[in-house]
């Protein structure tokens, strides 16, 4: 009686561990780092519930089917989509992607934010979150006027004034982490707030970068 | 406009989840429609750029049906964000429909799935439908908020919940709703689902499960063969919700992450059965649109027109929601005729009751309101006065989504909870009925386990 207990019970254990392990899932997914300069490699990792199978946009040799935990390494030479499948059967799929970006030796980015009034007159851009990730891996070269007005350009203690359309190198070689403040004036007739004449809802500059490798 | 009483039958088609730019905004891209009466997409991509730290979004072409990564965000905070409105310019921007994305989800990726439009190709019967009847280039979901508060203002033009989660009921069972409206003035309605109903959600099992209550499958029938005095002057067909139990039939109402090929088929089965029978079409006027925006990127603000719940159950809202892709299929509209009037889900009900009680005082006073704050009725967009001859033929052609159905437990929203407690109330209410009109609704308890 008790030996048919138990093993009604190591039955359906193993049949709910049957049913877990069926449902196809992406625990993780990441590609570390997933800024590189051109060139140079990431590791992408993953740790699938089911089967796996690994795509890169570009296509990249190495993958396809891959072990259910894993990782590789691949040398980028171009921006790469990889995506990781979790499947069981047609119908029960999970996935997850994850973009490497690469950079080539110059890069231009553009840094645009919306703007608010600024208390002291005319508009204030502000932004203290370019690009984290990558403050460690790409220096200024110069930055260009990219709004239709004169700014003031704020950033890692230089302040600098670039006209409409101009450009500026007096940033070369700080880093592009840490606060960018823009400040523009008011165009003539233009009013705060009037849907029909207000300025811009947002101020850009495009810095221009060069890539620092790593390894 | 033509004498109202030749229409005969109005039909509202309402799908899940869209924005007008994501389904319509090729209509006026130079690579597609280049059709400059309608505003949509274009180039320069640059005033459609949305922000997220720092970087600029604009919008790409999708160049494939495929099963969508996620569900886009759009409850009512998530959707303040969307539409960033600035200070500066006194505006709603547009700009935040990517922010709001990243928040949410776990794909960080550069071409983020909000900012998509779908080339024509790939919507063939929206894009047929459009090229052939109206398009309504300022049809706005009511409400900046989700599913159920824009589809009870399409159902009642009140609602008194503004977002989809954190609530038991949907709506007051006593509240009146656009049926018990038709049935007081005795006009015939029926209601032609292809899933469980919506109206499941709202408690009323009666109506869901009684004879005017019917399966799409016998949509195509009963309006080719029926005569004028059996036909319903008002129907409401409901596509497969995607939130859903699945009992069998496809989900083909849109919502995302579901491909769009399973939708486009579905509006071509519509069409093809209101187009079937030459003299019922002929006094026909079918209203295909989305019940919100779905957290697809659209490029024009809201209009600035207030909401204020009945007994102010929530803050009221300052604006409606995005505009949603919304055309008028009849033949009392021209061919490829684009409408700019201002236009959400309660011009249906403005519509229903210019038609059906003219002599009493519009819909009721919320959608009245609604009117004199300058929305307009569908009446504006039919501009013939009598019905085209010619009925635009649509190809012949299966539409097959090339994507995966996608996994039955993947996502467990809200919405999906409640049509799961619908469903199950309304199997313990009415077992012997529920199993009669949705035959695998049982087989949908063993699988889930939930019985």
């Amino acid at each position: 009686m008790r030996n048919s207990y138990l093993s009604n019970l190591i039955i359906i254990s193993a049949f709910f561990l049957l049913l877990i392990s069926c449902k196809p899932k992406v625990n993780s997914f990441s590609a570390n780092p997933n800024y590189i300069c051109q060139g140079e490699t990431t590791t992408v990792i993953w740790d699938i519930t089911g089967s796996a199978l690994l795509y890169a946009s570009p296509p990249l040799t190495s993958t396809g089917e891959v072990p259910s935990v894993g990782q590789r390494q691949f040398q980028l030479e171009s921006t790469t989509k990889f995506i990781i499948s979790a499947l069981r059967n047609k119908y029960r799929s999970e996935k997850r992607e994850q973009d490497v970006v690469v950079f080539s030796n110059i890069e231009k980015k553009p840094i645009i934010t919306p703007t608010e009034i600024n208390p002291k007159g005319g508009l204030v851009a502000i932004e203290t979150d370019v690009w984290g990730d990558i403050s460690d891996l790409m220096l200024i070269e110069n930055i260009s006027n990219k709004s239709d007005r004169k700014l003031i350009v704020k950033h890692g203690g230089v302040t600098v004034e670039i006209s409409e359309n101009g450009s500026s190198n007096k940033m070369k070689g700080l880093m592009i982490n840490g606060d960018w403040e823009m400040y523009a004036d008011l165009k003539p007739g233009e009013v705060i707030g009037d849907p029909n004449n207000s300025p811009p809802d947002r101020l850009g500059i495009e810095v221009t970068l060069s890539c620092k490798r790593r390894q | 406009m033509p004498d109202l009483s030749k229409v005969k039958t109005i039909i509202i088609v309402m799908l899940e989840n869209r924005s007008f730019d994501h389904m319509l905004g090729h209509l006026s891209h130079p690579s597609f429609g280049n059709n400059k009466e309608v505003d949509g997409l274009g180039y320069p991509y640059r005033k459609y750029e949305n922000l997220y730290n720092s970087a600029p979004y604009p919008p790409f072409i999708i160049n494939k049906d495929e099963m969508l990564l996620d569900d886009a965000p759009h409850e009512r905070e998530e959707i303040k964000t969307q539409l960033a409105y600035s200070d500066v310019t006194g505006t709603y921007t547009m700009s935040g429909f990517v922010e709001a994305y990243f928040n949410k989800s776990l794909n960080e990726v550069q071409n983020p799935m909000v900012m998509g439009f779908y080339r024509p190709d790939l919507v063939p019967i929206t894009t047929f439908l459009a090229n052939n009847f109206a398009v309504c280039d300022r049809w706005f979901s009511p409400l900046p908020t989700s599913t159920v508060p824009n589809r009870l203002m399409a159902l009642g033009g009140d609602t008194r919940v503004d977002k989809t989660g954190g609530i038991t009921e949907f709506f007051r069972p006593l509240d009146d709703i656009l049926l018990d409206w038709l049935d007081e003035r005795e006009i015939k309605w029926r209601v032609y689902h292809a899933g469980i109903s919506f109206f499941a959600l709202l408690r009323r099992f009666s109506d869901v499960l009684g004879p005017k209550f019917r399966s799409f499958n016998k949509f195509p029938g009963d309006f080719y063969y029926e005569n004028e005095n059996e036909s319903p002057e008002v129907v409401i067909i409901e596509p497969s919700y995607y939130d859903a139990p699945r009992i069998g039939d496809q989900p083909n109402d849109n919502h995302a992450p579901l491909s769009i090929g399973f939708g486009e088929q579905f509006l071509r089965e519509i069409y093809q059965a209101v187009t079937s029978n030459p003299k019922k079409w002929s006094e026909t006027v079918m209203i295909v649109t989305y019940d919100e925006h779905g957290g697809f990127y659209d490029h024009v603000p809201p209009l600035m027109i207030s909401y204020e719940p009945p007994d102010r159950e929530f803050a009221k809202f300052k604006s409606t929601g995005p505009r949603v892709p919304t055309i008028i299929v009849s033949p009392f509209v021209s061919k490829g005729s684009v409408i700019h009037n201002h236009f959400d889900h309660t011009s249906i009900l403005q519509f229903i009751a210019e038609r059906f009680a003219p002599t009493e005082n519009g819909y009721s006073p919320s959608v009245n309101k609604r009117k004199e704050d300058g929305i307009d009725s569908i009446s504006k967009v039919l501009r013939l006065n009598n019905p085209r001859k010619r009925i635009p033929a649509i190809h012949n052609d299966i539409i097959i989504s090339q994507a995966e159905f996608g996994n039955d437990k993947k996502k467990k929203g809200l919405m999906q909870t409640k049509f799961k407690k619908a469903a199950l109330e309304m199997i313990r209410q009415e077992p012997v009925k529920t199993n009669k009109i949705y035959p695998g609704i049982i087989q949908w308890q063993i699988t889930n386990k939930l019985i």
